[in-house]
């Protein structure tokens, strides 16, 4: 029986090609978006499921009001809540303590040997490994970060740091860790396996908490007090069985009652499960937003609903055709049962060539985002995972798809079937009523997609097009060892400012625009009042105004001196506006000391364009200063000159790899994110698009042929071509006017979300819409038309004599 | 075997009844070869459908073997239609899809008879008609004659007792009506009962009885 169905289905497929091809292009294209998003989103699901009980372990969040209704949360916590957490709340079992450093140097003192900078190395307690438990290669688990200056490797640091060691040789082995100004010599105590499943805990060197939990060390790493919260101090705990997180909170709000006083009192502590980390903060930058994956999971449903409602669509419009084999079958003995499974089963054949075809298809979309993909994201279409995923898939949407038309069909009656009094049916008819608003559907989610898409688009571009109030062509940047000694920072800059291409050299803590930001309060008197202003602070030397071509509105550059101190416009108008002349030599109040205005320049855009500029001081603190920035003469080969400065950097840094980059980089990083969502979006939109119009066409191709006769009728009575195609069009621009109305809001309301979060935005494009609305309507007349034309050429005495 | 008494089939519109049956009492014995007559629209087709379970919409008794339908259950109803009656249409109405081989297996399928006694009895029927060189051919792919050979062969596969045949012949010219009246008769003589409606005096002579139908009702019954 089954081999009859299937028989029956593969020779429709191969004799119905328009139809086969509708279906197995939309359903491939759907199924294949979905197969990678669902990878996608189960990737970023994965990280850290692997240890033992993790779901009782949980990472300790502060969280800080320090404004009314504006909270900061952070993964931070401070140090002395370390030291009691497990003394003062019952229910955990361990706790953990892990001090995460940044650009490390690594050195083997022992032979001499620099490795490089790292960001894998942190501080930790034994009862890290107590929560987050590994296999060890060699040393003691319970012993071996206890002492101070004892340190634990991976076995991938094993072998760059002691290439063709075992594990046993290294044992008592020292290095040498050097974290900005602080140089750890510890001793390697064990050896341990790295993770092989993904986790964002990638740290391989741990040196032992007790290093710097002594006195001395607690200040310069910021483990002193109670108020003080540095992102680098994280605490994990792992509560006992039975026990639950709102146990874990309750305990941490009496715990923050009797430590915090009063002024802390807007702080608290929450615990946050450890499936969350990977979405909220890890250590590599590579959080993913649980807004972004539920975003794709919708437009994967989305797409694949499209997909099927071309098959209802198409297969309930074809039926007619079907109609006699269903009445002979029901003649010879099939009950509707029979006939139900013999239409799914047809269905299911297609879902399964579609399936095959969306293997290799999702390996294309796959290399189309690879930028946009986490680097150890493997995809394979053909993963257990995968197959898992497309069998579920499958069988689902055998039956969304094919459960209607299957009912649709072998509900006809057998007499009636055969004599094909199918179609008429008078008054309100579902399946019309279905395919009309199925298409209406597919219209609005395409129109809607492909709206979002053009304000992106627009917004994006008006973006490149502001003035950011600084020159970002030809300014190069460099990091240097945070901390290190001013005297050979001082001597680099000297060297890069004496190459001849180099038209001016600055040393910085914080480059012209970028993500970081310091805040403060400065005090400035207005009209004989002291008044507050919160202000973004610039640390940077007398060089930075002119390499960055900040214009100056009135005063000078500083000349290093400490206490010298240049504002911008927006500083000037939160103290009233007056005259930029007028305020030179005014005293402001920064950092507890007086300090004089010599200057004022033009607002910039340190940060990106969602904010707005903020009022700033520049302020001289050359103690601080990693970052070198040079600007190029608007001659020179550029590629040249950054080999150029990164040879000089080489010779007086020989340790160090950051290369020189761009500026302009930088500020296209800023809006990454959002050419994501466009890349994503515009992809939606192409598949939602093609899906329909492909629906469209074998709809079309179909339900025009049908009109035949009526053409052919109204063509002897004298109706022209043109007359034709517009009778035959009119109810498609009907479809698309409705979808375009049902589109229009929810992009509007949609892409009016994303463009409040700029500060700099355009206004909704309507006429945008609009346009959208009328090339969607374009295309599907030009489907349409193709059709019709068909239609309305045909010789009528051709038609009317046969029937 | 089959007794239908008073069937009424009407449509009703809006102000008035048109009936398409009135006061049908028939009955027809096993192995009666009986042949409905009459102009087009006389409700030949539609007694037909009536009697072979494929239209319900109608009123009056119809038993079977003495049992009535009206009282069966669907699955009854169903297992009846497949054990007991085989169609032939004008249209011959082979499914385009498959072979003459498939088309033929179909109704055993529906009846699940194991492979193996499939075989044996489509290769029977092939052999009978004379179609064994066609049987991978695709309906489109044979005359008209031919395809009613199939439609026959296809109705007779699942042994019904009863055959129904609508205007077998209408499609056809006189020769190969001759050809398939012939078969009739043969399978008539082995028992089966067939009850054929058709316009054509001719076909009559092959049954034991003919029935004339007037507007909805019989007109004459007559034995031959």
């Amino acid at each position: 029986m089954l081999k009859n169905y299937l028989i029956i289905a593969l020779r429709n497929i191969k004799r119905n090609k328009l139809r086969s091809l509708v279906h197995i292009l939309g359903l491939s294209l759907g199924i294949a978006i979905c197969l990678l998003i669902f990878n996608v989103v189960w990737h970023a699901y994965s990280f850290d499921k692997f240890h033992t009980d993790s779901e009782r372990i949980f990472r300790i969040n502060t969280v800080t009001e320090w404004e009314p209704g504006n909270l900061f949360q952070s993964s931070a916590t401070n140090g002395p809540l370390g030291e009691v957490i497990d003394e003062e709340i019952s229910l955990i079992e361990n706790k953990g303590r892990l001090y995460t450093l940044y650009e490390t140097m690594v050195v083997i003192p022992e032979q001499n040997k620099v490795i490089g900078r790292s960001n894998k190395v942190a501080f930790s307690d034994p009862g890290f490994f107590e929560i987050f438990q590994r296999e060890w290669l060699s040393g003691n688990p319970e012993r071996a970060l206890l002492e101070p200056y004892s340190a634990v490797i991976s076995e991938a640091s094993l072998k760059k740091y002691f290439p063709g060691s075992n594990a046993d040789d290294v044992l008592g082995k020292e290095i040498l860790w050097v974290d900005a100004a602080d140089s750890i010599y510890a001793q390697v105590q064990g050896v341990i396996m790295d993770y092989s499943e993904n986790t964002d805990f990638f740290f391989t060197d741990f040196i032992s908490f007790s290093t710097i939990t002594k006195k001395e060390k607690e200040d310069w790493y910021g483990l002193h007090s109670w108020s003080n919260l540095n992102t680098a101090s994280q605490l994990f705990v792992k509560i006992s069985k039975n026990s639950s997180n709102s146990d874990l909170d309750e305990g941490l709000s009496l715990l923050a009652k009797k430590y915090l006083n009063e002024e802390d009192s807007q702080t608290k502590f929450i615990s946050e499960p450890l499936s969350e980390l990977h979405f909220s903060e890890n250590y590599d930058d590579t959080t993913v937003s649980k807004t972004l994956l539920n975003g794709l999971i919708y437009i994967g449903i989305i797409i694949l609903l499209l997909a099927c409602l071309n098959f209802i669509n198409l297969e309930t419009a074809l039926a007619i055709n079907r109609a006699k084999e269903v009445g002979i079958r029901k003649t010879l003995g099939s009950d509707r049962g029979q006939l139900l499974l013999q239409f799914l089963t047809e269905t299911f054949l297609f879902v399964l060539i579609s399936t095959v075809f969306a293997v290799f298809l999702s390996d294309l979309i796959q290399i189309y985002f690879k930028e946009y993909l986490p680097a150890n994201f493997k995809f394979s279409g053909i993963s257990v995972l995968s197959i898992g995923f497309l069998a579920m898939n499958a069988l689902l949407l055998t039956l969304l798809s094919g459960l209607y038309p299957a009912f649709f069909l072998s509900k006809y009656q057998p007499q009636r079937a055969l004599k094909g009094e199918v179609i008429a049916q008078r008054g309100f008819s579902l399946g019309v009523f279905l395919r009309k608003n199925l298409s209406v559907l597919q219209f609005s989610a395409s129109i809607a997609f492909i709206i979002m898409v053009m304000v992106l688009n627009s917004q994006l571009k008006h973006i490149h097009s502001q003035p950011l109030g600084f020159e970002k062509e030809a300014v190069l940047y460099t990091n240097l060892p945070f901390m290190g000694e001013r005297s050979k920072r001082e001597l680099l800059a000297e060297r890069i400012r004496n190459e001849r291409f180099v038209e001016g050299v600055s040393l910085s803590n914080n480059l012209v625009s970028s993500n970081s930001i310091w805040t403060s309060d400065a005090y400035v008197m207005v009209d004989s009042l002291e008044q507050q202003l919160n202000v973004h602070v610039m640390n940077v030397d007398s060089a930075f105004v002119s390499v960055n071509g900040i214009p100056m509105l009135a005063g000078r550059k500083s000349h290093h001196v400490a206490n010298e101190i240049l504002v911008n416009r927006n500083f000037l108008k939160a103290m009233g506006s007056p005259e930029p002349s007028e305020v030179l030599g005014q005293t402001i109040r920064f950092g507890g000391e007086p300090n004089i205005i010599i200057g004022v320049v033009e607002n910039f855009n340190a940060r990106n364009l969602k904010e707005e500029i903020m009022p700033m001081v520049l302020v001289y603190r050359p103690d601080y200063y990693y970052l070198l920035t040079a600007k190029i003469s608007k001659q020179q080969n550029l590629a040249y000159a950054k080999q150029r400065l990164e040879a000089i950097v080489e010779e007086v840094f020989p340790y160090e790899a950051s290369g020189f980059n761009f500026i302009d980089e930088v500020l296209e990083g800023f809006y990454e994110d959002d050419r994501k969502i466009q890349g994503v979006l515009g992809f939606a939109g192409a598949a939602a698009i093609i899906i329909s119009i492909l629906g469209l066409f074998g709809l079309s191709s179909f339900t025009i042929a049908q009109r035949t006769k009526e053409v052919s009728i109204r063509k002897v009575l004298g109706a022209g071509i043109v007359e034709i195609i517009a009778l035959v069009s009119k109810q498609y621009v009907w479809l698309v006017l409705i979808s375009f109305a049902l589109a229009a809001y929810p992009a509007y309301y949609l892409s009016n979300i994303w463009l409040q979060q700029y500060a700099y935005r355009i206004e909704m494009p309507y006429l945008l819409f609009m346009a959208v609305g009328i090339g969607v309507l374009l295309l599907a007349l030009l489907v349409v038309g193709f059709h019709s034309l068909g239609v309305a050429n045909t010789n009528p005495a051709k038609v009317l004599k046969s029937e | 075997m089959i007794s239908l008494s008073n069937i009424d089939k009407y449509i009703e519109s809006r102000f008035q009844r048109t009936f398409i049956l009135k006061g049908i009492d028939l009955k027809i014995e096993q192995g009666e070869f009986v042949t409905l007559m009459g102009p087009s629209g006389v409700g030949k087709s539609t007694l037909l459908n009536i009697i072979g379970l494929l239209d319900e919409d109608y009123e009056g008794m119809y038993d079977f073997e003495g049992k009535s339908i009206h009282a069966m259950k669907e699955k009854q109803k169903s297992a009846l239609h497949k054990s007991e009656f085989g169609y032939i249409f004008q249209a011959y109405h082979l499914i385009d899809e498959l072979t003459v081989y498939e088309n033929i297996e179909t109704p055993l399928l529906y009846r699940n008879i194991p492979s193996s006694q499939r075989k044996s009895i489509i290769a029977e029927l092939l052999d009978r008609f004379k179609m064994v060189a066609k049987k991978d051919l695709f309906p489109e792919q044979l005359s008209g004659g031919q395809q009613q050979v199939v439609g026959i062969a296809r109705a007779i596969a699942g042994n019904p007792r009863v055959l129904l045949a609508d205007e077998p012949t209408g499609n056809l010219h006189s020769s190969q009506a001759k050809e398939i009246m012939e078969v009739f008769k043969e399978l008539n003589k082995e028992g089966t009962t067939i009850i054929q409606a058709t316009h054509a005096r001719e076909n009559a002579d092959y049954g034991s009885r003919l029935i004339e139908m007037l507007d909805g009702k019989i007109d004459k019954d007559l034995a031959l």
